[in-house]
């Protein structure tokens, strides 16, 4: 047991946490004590494009995150359990909320309002956008009080199509891959394998943020799995660890849960947080693919992998019937399959939000460092959203020289996002942390990341939970 | 065994006879180079370009990288022999074989000649952005604004 104790414990080393770090550390004496604890292995990224190459084989001891969770049903949440996180796996993908995003209750009637407004975040998206050189384009559905510090991806033909017709709810797509060589990063060649950037466009903690857990204040372990905190008169007092099959504990002044989603409502419960909305209510969006089939028009100019957003039928009139809609263009390279035609086509992926429902949660199980996930499906409220796609579809897709729609009817496995299951909220009756995310009974517990949103949004929460982590710090510090 | 017995027995025996040698003389590889050279035959390739193609995916694990897993490979393999109107996911086959000469054509010069259908089609390697980045011939690169 370590009984030295330290000024912050941050559980984790993805966005949450890693954002939570950088604003602690920015204004913490030069004496403070931090431990980052994590549960992987730092795997280098030159290492991950060996291995990629067949050059090498990936460590025996990788983590992977199927095998970090028990299930009975089909769902996959899949999540990068090693140093960066889903840093090392994302797409890059960062466009902000909107504003009604915040208000869904009071504007739609569906789901509950956050504790938060759109402007209260506002600044910190800002701030979040700089640390990792969003390329962004001057005018967006969404208000901002700064410019992007990369110019935006180009539009392809067919994306320059739509924001004619559509102008602000047709957009490039805000994106942390790199427009413009950046600090360790290359620019983006649209090599469209974002999840492994073969140039290093992309940002991840490892090519932006890895100094922080090189700072002489902080001491990181790795292969180190948070599993409880040792909670006495509501502070939590030490961290309770697994680590080469041995029981360990630190002991910290304040506790930054960053460990997703899934792994931060495990540890409270394991702590013996008895909220009912701890765990409750794990959900992510619902994406589906659509080929348009152009007469004509060859879709081709577009950069990176995603060129584009829509939000024609994101915040709309609707969206208290149904699910609200992101849409974004791939500029990956595809062909259709006919003489003369082979890049008249265009395929986009729809993809919507759904809402928390008490039959998807996180609960322990018999094994401490395993938590079962229960997902029984996705809502009402999401079906009613891709029932609508084809209507949709037609309706504001007309403007493209389209000679024939073709709809995948099938809802992709994962979006690749695990959000909802410590929600914020003003009270204790209504979630588990408060609108700073303070666990509203365990005073000194930060708990970061998309498992904060008492609502989920059809965007990308990346952006949204590191500008989160960034209010976090400064309000707490 | 009466005559309609006979029949019957007769039918039943050439229909399994030719199931199977369909099993036995075709598999997702062969039918990938049927498809290949049917699809693009009114492009000046050489033949032998597909036989390559088809053998630098099987020495590069290249259908398991881009996620073109067996169960795919299985449902194009079947629906390939059987009659294609009417049937469900039928779009879904073609939008896979389309993904078959997609990518051999991103193998080969065509996309960078900007597809010009005139002109002899040379095979150059498989499409890979972790031995050869920024070659997505659609990008930005290729057709600046």
């Amino acid at each position: 047991m370590d009984a030295s104790k330290y000024d912050l414990i941050v559980v984790g080393t993805s966005f949450a946490s890693s954002f939570f770090l950088k604003k602690y550390l920015e204004q913490a004496p030069a004496t403070a004590k931090v431990l980052a604890i994590e549960r992987g292995q730092y795997f280098a990224y030159p290492n991950r494009l060996k291995a990629r190459r067949n050059e090498i084989k990936e460590p025996a001891d990788l983590k992977r995150h199927y095998d970090t969770y028990l299930t009975d049903s089909e769902k996959p949440w899949p999540f990068e359990p090693n140093f960066g996180g889903c840093s090392n796996c994302w797409t890059g993908c960062v466009p902000r909320f909107m504003p009604n995003d915040f208000a869904m209750k009071s504007k739609y009637g569906i789901g509950v309002d956050w504790p938060i407004s759109y402007q209260d975040l506002e600044p910190f998206y800002g701030q979040a956008e700089q640390i990792m050189a969003v390329a962004g384009p001057e005018i967006t559905p969404f208000p901002r009080s700064t410019t992007y510090p990369l110019p935006p991806h180009a539009l392809s033909t067919v994306d320059k199509v739509m924001q004619k017709h559509y102008g602000e709810l047709y957009i490039s797509q805000p994106a942390a891959r790199a427009t413009q060589a950046v600090g360790q990063r290359s620019a983006c060649c649209s090599s469209s394998s974002c999840d492994l950037c073969p140039v290093n466009a992309k940002f991840t903690i490892e090519n932006s943020l890895k100094h922080l857990y090189e700072d002489p204040r902080v001491t990181l372990i790795e292969n180190s799995q948070v599993y409880a905190l040792r909670i006495e008169n509501n502070v939590a007092k030490s961290v309770l660890v697994r680590r080469e099959g041995r029981d360990e504990e630190f002991f910290g002044e304040t506790i930054g849960l960053g460990a997703n989603a899934i792994f931060n409502a495990h540890i409270l419960l394991n702590s013996g947080d008895t909220s009912p909305f701890t765990g409750s209510g794990v959900t992510e969006q619902v994406g589906t693919f659509v080929s348009v089939y152009l007469d004509g028009l060859d879709n081709v100019g577009g950069s990176s992998l995603i060129s584009a957003n829509g939000y024609m039928f994101y915040d709309f009139a609707d969206r208290s019937k149904y699910a609200g809609c992101l849409i974004e263009s791939l500029a990956s390279p595809y062909i259709r399959n006919e003489q003369d035609k082979w890049r008249q086509i265009a395929i986009f992926k729809f993809v919507f939000e759904d809402l928390p429902l008490k039959q998807n949660y996180v609960a322990k199980s018999k094994d401490l460092l395993k938590p079962y996930i229960v997902f029984e499906g996705i809502s009402e409220y999401a079906k009613e959203g891709v029932k609508n796609l084809e209507a949709n579809v037609e309706k504001y897709f007309s403007v493209l020289p389209v000679e024939r729609i073709e709809f995948d009817g099938y809802n992709q496995p994962t979006e690749f996002h695990i959000c909802s299951t410590t929600r914020m909220s003003n009270s204790a009756d209504e979630g588990v942390i408060d609108k700073s995310l303070v666990h509203h009974q365990y005073r000194n517990v930060v708990v970061l990341g998309s498992g904060s949103f008492p609502t989920i949004t059809p965007a990308n929460p990346t952006l949204t939970l590191s500008a989160l982590s960034l209010m976090a710090a400064d309000h707490y510090f | 065994m009466n005559r309609r017995k006979f029949i019957g027995v007769s039918i039943f025996s050439v229909v399994a006879a030719t199931v199977a040698s369909i099993f036995i003389f075709n598999n997702f590889e062969t039918v990938a180079l049927k498809i290949l050279k049917k699809d693009l035959a009114t492009l000046d390739i050489d033949e032998k370009a597909f036989q390559k193609f088809i053998d630098d995916a099987r020495a590069g694990n290249y259908w398991k990288r881009i996620l073109f897993d067996k169960q795919k490979q299985t449902f194009v393999f079947a629906f390939h022999f059987l009659p294609k109107i009417g049937l469900p996911y039928q779009f879904k086959y073609y939008q896979l074989r389309g993904k078959i000469v997609g990518d051999f054509l991103m193998a080969t010069d065509f996309f960078v000649n900007k597809m010009d259908e005139k002109r002899r089609i040379n095979y150059v390697g498989l499409y890979d952005p972790y031995l050869r980045p920024c070659q997505n011939p659609f990008s930005n690169f290729v057709y600046p604004s």
